[in-house]
């Protein structure tokens, strides 16, 4: 009854926990029958705990209860005879398989614990990349421009003059068309030289300069297309000419009246690119401080003058602004 | 949608035993994180409430609150008595299991319910969670919940009994095959015990106990069965003839005499619970036993009073208190593997 101080020994052998109980037993003079009577036990369990035979009690849940309820009957503690138990299953468990409930609960818990993480890490990564992107993305934006996209990114913020009718007329109708006749427009470039002639600007409708509208879906293109104005495009053929030179690398984009790409191409330092066509000129320069000289039918423009971002200017010179 | 989604990464998902007595809190992974009193302390300014303290420091404001702060248990019988204090006080609770992040936690959240809880208990449980933050909500019924958590073989095709004593009911199932075969629920609990002890002291001594003090004396020398050894404790109490307070000396024998007429009931529905399992489940019961859970498994000599009534070996979990808990959270894990439902899933 009072041997079991047990929590001295580490090392504590196979079944100790049956044998205080049945010393424990004997000592107080109960048969194994009586004393499975009174837990409600068959003999048979009670027999198991007693020779350390934990495999034919259920579960962990019952055999420790069962070794409680035996201790208090025979009048030993039973937070001691837990403890003693809890130290042999653990060797058991540590022996046998390597399975002991709590290791199996933990195995459960580590890895997923483990993968939620990586998962939050991973996806805060992610917001962080998105947003050093997103703030880095005016400054990127220039160098790669592409064809299409710097159209639709300034939409709204460089006010040039336009002629609206005329373009938009212009653009419908070729619009489709415009990438494929870059090539025999830029050979038209070549053959024309700055004295092109001047088309007769006064002819243009005298109305006053036109909000910019940069960005024309070609849907919207085909509706206002519907209009009656196309006779200025008809009537007015205005031809102009420009004249660029450049002292370092700088992309550069003219639009014709017609809506023709006519130059898409990057100018290195030295370049000089003339060209004549149907006016008005939507340009877009990629550097601006990299352009030389800028001339539009012979008058030299001042580049200052339009908002640029980033080094980037667009914008739209009409024969009529030049014409007086 | 999305940023709850993202918030959600922030937060660990948690297994809430919302208990008329104590809330429990589990995470996955760390364990039991939170377990304080179901209280609230509402403080009133001008016509405006506030909530003045959750938990233990609005529990020892029981009884002792001044005019303007009344201290509210939002919990009766298992459920919500109190719609919007029990929002705010799981807000508080998941909040402060999310200390350290930064963001507004919106965690998935598993929450137990007694057997009988009708639609509309669980509804409001479910809707007070989701207004608490929660991105998801699961509901368990508590038994199960309590039986996984005790480590009971419930996946196995074997009847197995449960005994859960909480603060407001006690839940009585026969689980089998990760399923509830048979519930029966008594509104008896702690706090009927409590109850049952003012009543006792304020009868036999004529003098009034708070609540507090009677838990107390249910903790220190609480008993159901007679032939244990006889504690004492000494109480104060208000003398109702005299009108000021008084001290006087309780034994657990009266205890036990106070608690009679709530054991009584308990053993009664373990009883009827008994008489109406399935032969083959109740013979897998007589042969391995009953498992208590739950605060009121550890009344002194429950387990012996209920072996006795029955003839059955009866076993109290390791750790009563939390099994309900626990067990949610395991069976949180069985959501992720996809597991067979145990719970209801509830938007």
């Amino acid at each position: 009854m009072t041997e079991a101080n047990g929590d001295n020994s580490q090392n504590i052998a196979h079944g100790e926990t049956g044998r205080r109980l049945k010393a424990a037993r004997e000592t107080a003079g109960l048969e194994l029958q009586a004393l499975a009577d009174q837990l409600h036990l068959r003999p048979a369990i009670v027999r198991a705990i007693e020779e350390g035979d934990y495999g034919s009690v259920p579960s962990e849940l019952f055999l420790k209860g069962y070794v409680r309820s035996y201790a208090r009957h025979v009048g030993i503690s039973d937070d001691e005879m837990i403890a003693v138990l809890s130290r042999e299953l653990a060797i058991i468990h540590g022996t046998d398989d390597s399975a002991s409930d709590e290791r199996v609960a933990d195995g459960r818990h580590l890895p997923l614990e483990e993968n939620r993480r990586r998962r939050r890490v991973m996806s805060l990564v992610g917001i962080a990349l998105v947003v050093l992107v997103l703030l880095l993305l005016p400054f990127i934006w220039p160098d790669n421009g592409s064809d299409e996209a710097p159209v639709e990114e300034t939409t709204g913020d460089t006010q040039q003059p336009v002629e609206l009718p005329d373009r938009q007329a212009s653009r419908s109708d070729s619009r489709g068309a415009s990438i494929d006749d870059i090539e025999p427009a830029l050979g038209q470039v070549e053959v024309l030289d700055e004295s092109a002639e001047q088309p007769s600007v006064e002819q243009e409708p005298s109305g006053s300069r036109e909000p910019a509208v940069t960005d024309q879906p070609a849907s919207a293109g085909q509706e206002t297309a519907a209009i009656p104005p196309q006779a200025p495009v008809s009537e007015s053929p205005e031809e102009a000419s420009l004249q660029l030179t450049f002292n370092d690398d700088c992309w550069v984009e003219v639009v014709n009246g017609e809506g023709n790409r006519v130059i898409a191409r990057l100018a290195s330092e030295g370049d000089r690119i003339e060209y004549s066509g149907p006016a008005p000129f939507e340009i877009l320069l990629g550097a601006v401080s990299a352009v030389d000289q800028l001339e539009f039918m012979g008058e030299p423009v001042n580049l200052s003058d339009y908002p640029s971002r980033a080094g980037r200017v667009r914008f739209q010179l009409a024969a009529r602004d030049f014409s007086n | 949608m999305l940023i709850k989604k993202i918030r959600g990464l922030f937060s660990s998902d948690l297994s809430i035993d919302l208990g008329t007595a104590n809330t429990l809190i589990f995470v996955r992974g760390r364990g039991i994180v939170l377990d304080e009193p179901s209280v609230v302390a509402i403080s009133t300014h001008n016509g405006q409430k506030k909530v003045a303290a959750v938990g233990g420091e609005a529990k020892r404001m029981l009884g002792r609150t001044p005019g303007n702060i009344t201290a509210i248990r939002p919990l009766k019988d298992g459920v919500i008595a109190d719609f919007v204090v029990t929002e705010k006080m799981l807000q508080h609770f998941i909040h402060k299991v999310h200390e350290n992040s930064f963001i507004t936690p919106s965690p998935r959240v598993l929450i137990c319910v007694p057997s009988k809880s009708t639609q509309v208990e669980r509804k409001a449980i479910r809707e007070s969670a989701l207004g608490a933050g929660a991105r998801e909500v699961f509901l368990i019924e508590e038994p199960m919940a309590a039986a996984i958590g005790a480590g009971l073989p419930v996946e196995e095709a074997s009847g197995s009994m449960i005994v859960d004593i909480g603060g407001g009911t006690t839940e009585i199932a026969i689980i089998s095959l990760n399923g509830i075969v048979y519930a029966e629920s008594v509104r008896v609990g702690g706090d009927k015990f409590d109850e049952a002890i003012v009543t006792y002291v304020r009868r036999n001594y004529g003098s009034l106990i708070g609540d507090s003090t009677a838990e107390r004396i249910k903790h220190e020398i609480g008993c159901a069965y007679e032939g244990l050894e006889v504690r004492e404790i000494d109480v104060r109490g208000r003398n109702l003839a005299e009108g000021v307070p008084r001290q006087f000396t309780l034994n657990s024998n009266e205890i036990l005499e106070a608690l009679q007429e709530s054991l009584a009931q308990i053993v009664q529905t373990v009883k009827s619970a008994l008489e109406q399992s399935p032969p083959e489940l109740a013979s897998d019961i007589a042969e391995r036993g009953i498992v208590l859970t739950g605060g009121g498994a550890l009344l002194r000599g429950l387990d012996y009073l209920i072996s006795e009534e029955t003839g059955l070996p009866v076993v109290v979990a390791e750790d009563p208190l939390t099994c309900v808990a626990r067990g949610g959270g395991k069976a949180i894990e069985r959501i992720d593997k996809g597991g067979i439902g145990t719970f209801t899933h509830e938007g």
